[in-house]
């Protein structure tokens, strides 16, 4: 430590001496083990159930009766073939309403977002306004009178019963983070392009658009985990077991197979699948997905 | 700014001349741009702004949903608030609000608190994204693995299985009244929340590094920076999560909805507000009570977030006036 602070006192420092100087100090050995510590048995208590659902996925009946928490041999994948067959269909289904969805909101709120972020129209402000006062609306508020309306459109049973709000109500934190973003774009590259005599929907479609790409995968995400994850919508939209997203399937699953924990496990890992897979490829947008739309309402 | 819109500068060159009456040249001119609100505001519309009408007016009406439509004045909200059941929820919700705003809150903020202290930053990155993996779990496998946890048939369910294995009574857990909140709260134990964390530690990370230094330099230990120094400046964070924490917590009802089968039993233990309104709605199909219930569940959030921005408020102006 005494070291260290010469070195700052000194100020004759290069950076990286001031770095190593600064985190000699944070390295307080008895504090960095008893850290250290205290984050695995953090982890491990996070990660337990997480545990358990794998091992036991790999037991038949029988084995999970002898031993329902440590691994035992052989390892029976046969569950997952079976999982398989469970999670296929409802996988499928979710991905379309996701993707749909996603493609909806994005359209919808980049269009909007354009519109308010660069002209200034009669009522510009006020419709700002009621878009952002949506904001506070509370989700269980709106669930009655939608379903209402959404069997009224003769929509219930359908994959637009499910899309469709899914896009209206994604749209409203989008075309807030959206606006923010378009009216960031500088203005000389617009003023070029209509100098060459672009339209509206060329500059939007042709500069606005690839230019925040970064920023629409990050809603992307944002809708997708929104979607991916919802139960209450579908549970009261869809009937028709064939239509059931990934939410309702798995809900089913405790019911159906009773007791062969084996084969509910692996259905419940392969539900977890698809989306860590989107992380594995996707993992800085998907940060930035759950972290900004954790601010979301 | 002459930039940020072209059209409005040819349009404000010339109405200088001939203003009044203008409006609806104006909007004429720009209908393109309206073009562009369209598919925007048609959506709301239909599933936000008439939705949001609806609650407001058939929370004074008997409603089934298509046939019945009956104006009754305030007797959905008398019988709101006598019934014993909805109370019963408001208590429940109460409780699981106090709690998520003690140790649940902590927790990431001391998570993010101790990675950021770490010395080695591989470490600081690997933490980061591990502690991020359940976050990427959907809700659902969460919530029916802790269902599994706490099955309460005998050799099936896990924490009973341990209990035993102690040499202890094994319990009911959610399928007793005296044990079912509790167990229910108790879910995701131990709240080490990957986005909640990540929003701290990108907090942590902001402070200056020149601030940091100083502090040492002064002879400030751990404990010390990080009440004095850490604490006040992501005060933001933490305030921002309080406000949300509140919001959401008041609305929470699915995951007790899955796990109860729609009933929050049992005997009511573990009824909360949304479920009571799910029921109501989709049960009974009274839907004129399940918006005036949701009209009230409304108005107890915006009173409770005006109350915790209010005190939020006081309490960040006696830090500027020097307590810290």
């Amino acid at each position: 430590m005494q070291n260290a602070e010469e070195i700052l006192i000194r100020g004759e420092a290069t950076i990286a001496e001031r770095h190593a100087a600064v985190t000699a100090g944070k390295k307080g050995g008895a504090g960095q083990i008893f850290s250290s510590i205290f984050l695995i048995v953090i982890a491990f208590l996070t990660f337990l159930p997480f545990f358990l659902m794998i091992t036991i996925s790999f037991k038949t009946r029988a084995q999970f009766a002898v031993q329902p928490i440590w691994p035992t041999f052989p390892l029976h994948f046969e569950n997952y073939r079976f999982a398989w067959e469970q999670v296929f269909r409802p996988v499928i289904n979710t991905a379309i309403v996701c993707i749909a969805s996603i493609g909806g909101t994005l359209l919808v709120a980049s269009l909007a977002a354009y519109a308010f972020a660069r002209f200034r129209f009669p009522g510009s402000r006020i419709l700002f306004l009621a878009v952002i006062s949506l904001l506070m609306v509370p989700d269980v508020l709106l669930l009655v009178p939608r379903y209402v309306v959404t069997s009224q459109l003769h929509l219930l049973g359908n994959y637009l019963g499910l899309i469709i709000p899914y896009i209206s109500f994604g749209s409203i934190f989008a075309i807030f983070v959206l606006r923010t973003f378009f009216a960031s774009v500088p203005g000389e590259l617009i003023e070029a392009a209509r100098m060459d005599g672009a339209s509206h929907f060329t500059i939007f479609w042709r500069i606005m658009i690839p230019l925040s790409r970064p920023i629409l995968a990050t809603l992307a995400i944002i809708q997708l985990i929104r979607v991916w994850n919802d139960f209450i919508w579908p549970f009261v939209v869809i009937s028709k077991k064939s239509q059931y997203t990934l939410a309702l399937i798995l809900k089913t699953f405790s019911g159906d197979f009773g007791t062969q924990w084996g084969l509910i496990m692996a259905c419940y890992v392969m539900a977890s699948l698809p989306l860590l897979l989107v992380f594995a490829l996707a993992s800085k947008q998907f940060i930035k997905g759950l972290t900004s739309g954790a601010i979301k309402f | 700014m002459a930039v940020r819109n072209l059209t409005s500068a040819h349009a404000s060159a010339a109405p200088r001349t001939r203003r009044p009456a203008n409006i609806w040249q104006q909007i004429w001119r720009m209908r393109l741009i309206y073009l562009f609100l369209l598919p925007a505001f048609v959506l709301f519309v239909i599933f936000e702004y008439w939705p949001t009408f609806l609650v407001f007016r058939e929370a004074f009406y008997d409603w089934d949903g298509f046939r019945i439509n009956n104006f009754i004045g305030l007797a959905n909200f008398q019988e709101i608030l006598h019934d014993p059941t909805f109370r019963q929820s408001l208590k429940n919700i109460l409780i699981i609000l106090v709690f998520y705003l003690t140790i649940p809150f902590a927790m990431p903020i001391i998570i993010a608190e101790t990675v950021f202290n770490l010395a080695s930053e591989r470490a600081q990155k690997f933490w980061r994204v591990f502690l991020l993996i359940p976050a990427i779990i959907p809700f659902l496998v969460i919530l029916l693995l802790w269902q599994y946890l706490y099955n309460p048939v005998p050799g099936e369910g896990f924490l009973n299985n341990v209990l035993q294995h102690f040499g202890q009574q094994p319990k009911l857990w959610l399928a007793s009244p005296n044990t079912s909140l509790w167990s229910y709260m108790l879910i995701e134990f131990p709240w080490a929340s990957g986005t909640y964390m990540l929003i701290y530690l990108a907090g942590l990370q902001n402070i200056p590094q020149d601030v940091v230094d100083a502090s040492r330099l002064d002879g400030a230990s751990t404990w010390t920076r990080i009440f004095r120094i850490d604490m006040p400046l992501i005060m933001g964070q933490i305030k921002l999560i309080a406000i949300l924490t509140v919001i959401q917590t008041l609305q929470r009802y699915v995951g007790i909805y899955i796990l109860t089968n729609g009933e929050g039993g049992p005997a009511n233990s573990t009824m909360v507000p949304g479920v009571y309104l799910f029921q109501k709605a989709f049960n009974a199909h009274r839907l004129g009570y399940a918006c005036a219930v949701g009209l009230v569940m409304f108005l107890f959030i915006l009173a409770l977030t005006l109350i915790n921005q209010f005190l939020i408020k006081s309490e960040s102006d006696a830090q500027e006036q020097g307590i810290v």
